[in-house]
């Protein structure tokens, strides 16, 4: 191959016009030729300000809060549920682009992100190893075989998403965007049982953060749907829901 | 003048890469980093992703893939080998054509876009130029090309077709539509004066 012939193929590689077996040619051209690697960079550069052409269109809102999640909360194996409605092809491209070195790395980072996404502003060493329960009770749900997920959202914008494992005997559940609370208010979490009065599965205090993270007190069962309501301090006195829920999420 | 929300000088003097400054807070696992990249840029990608794949619920996946590709790779972003913005749009861009390719039937791509694109989004472009010196210069640039190179590009770009696609498509052999693509780009970096 000579530069001209090089030059139309780095062209069109750059403009997303080469078909498999084309940009294989393309790929193995500018290993044999370093030199050429400008060429297909520039290229890359101009056929990239087309994009520009484009109007630039809001994509909705729930999206950011879907992507910052699976972001915030990325499994560390290809494997597990995600909470979000997975893309199919993200796992392929993990295969073809994470060796084993990355896949690590990748767990680790987010192990880090999880902290980052959980409030800790300055996340170091020391915060990993001391991470909170409710992220090693989190980490553990997702790393189980039978790890399931279910989202809903929150009452005046938000969502909150349950993580469970029967096998983990733990569920934790992560929302973004609950109502704020005052000082002398708690979140309470509910199990919500068929006829049965709401069964308290733990009261919390706003960690201040946007992201709230709770390990549910208590056994859930299967069918229960959990609520969150707004309690005075330390949970609803009377051991009932004293508000309507802000979130359901039927399991 | 104001870039993807960030206050840039018009020369251009002392112009910096916020993208690549936040992509590399997030190749070390900077979740804010992450948010404010999605928060500047996911307009733009995701009015790219709608451009080329044109289903909405279709571009909602791939804006989801690309965003997941950008967090996972951004290790893989060299600041000396262009800006962080591009880098960016050319992963939004290659997700996009690959949904395309996977996803649609030739049948009706035809009509899709390409060639009625071309003088439909002039149009809508015109209006926004006033405000994204980007799109105003692309515009520009592309208006200067000779019919036949801007609808390879453009046909290429946009419309996700492969160069034989595109000589089908044209009329035209497929030696010609190489060439044209490779001028046609060559005539765009001159016109925009895009940086070598």
């Amino acid at each position: 191959m000579n530069e001209q012939e090089f030059a139309e193929l780095s062209a069109a590689s750059a403009l997303g016009a080469l078909d498999a077996e084309q940009q294989q040619a393309f790929d193995l051209a500018l290993t044999m030729h370093p030199e050429w690697r400008g060429i297909a960079e520039r290229d890359l550069e101009t056929a990239t300000a087309l994009a520009d052409y484009a109007p630039e269109v809001e994509p909705p809102a729930e999206l950011r809060h879907h992507i910052l999640t699976r972001v915030a909360l990325a499994p560390q194996t290809d494997a597990l549920p995600l909470g979000a409605t997975p893309a199919p092809s993200t796992g392929a491209i993990q295969t073809q682009s994470r060796t084993r070195w990355m896949r690590s790395m990748f767990a680790l980072a987010a192990s880090f992100v999880l902290l980052v996404a959980l409030g800790f502003t300055a996340v170091s060493i020391n915060d990993w190893v001391n991470r909170p329960p409710e992220v090693v009770a989190l980490q553990e749900v997702q790393s189980a075989p039978d790890a399931q997920s279910a989202t809903a959202q929150i009452e005046g914008g938000g969502e909150s998403t349950l993580y469970w494992a029967d096998s983990v005997g733990k569920a934790v559940i992560v929302s973004d965007g609950l109502p704020q609370i005052a000082d002398d208010q708690s979140y309470e979490l509910w199990f919500v049982r068929g006829d049965e009065s709401p069964i308290p599965a733990g009261a919390f205090a706003a960690s201040g953060q946007r992201t709230e993270t709770w390990i549910l007190d208590g056994e859930m069962e299967p069918g229960d749907t959990i609520a969150i309501t707004i309690e005075p301090a330390g949970g609803s006195p009377t051991g009932e829901p004293t508000s309507d829920a802000v979130v359901a999420i039927p399991t | 003048m104001v870039i993807d929300g960030m206050d840039v000088p018009d020369d251009g003097a002392g112009t910096v890469d916020h993208v690549a400054e936040l992509l590399e807070r997030i190749a070390r696992g900077d979740h804010e980093a992450f948010a404010s990249l999605y928060d500047m840029l996911s307009s733009r990608v995701f009015g790219l992703i709608l451009r080329v794949v044109v289903d909405r619920s279709q571009s909602e996946e791939v804006l989801q893939e690309v965003f997941l590709e950008v967090w996972q790779s951004a290790a893989r972003f060299a600041p000396n080998k262009g800006q962080g913005r591009s880098w960016v749009l050319t992963i939004a861009h290659r997700r996009a054509v690959d949904r395309v390719r996977a996803s649609q039937a030739s049948v009706d791509r035809d009509i899709r876009i390409g060639f009625r694109d071309i003088d439909v989004a002039h149009d809508g472009v015109a209006e926004q130029a006033e405000l994204r010196i980007e799109s105003r210069r692309v515009t520009e640039a592309l208006t200067a090309l000779p019919e036949s190179q801007r609808e390879a590009l453009t046909l290429a770009y946009f419309g996700g077709y492969s160069q034989s696609e595109i000589a089908a498509l044209v009329g035209a052999p497929l030696g010609t539509v190489k060439t044209r693509m490779r001028d046609g780009l060559s005539r765009l970096r001159a016109e925009m004066g895009v940086a070598s």
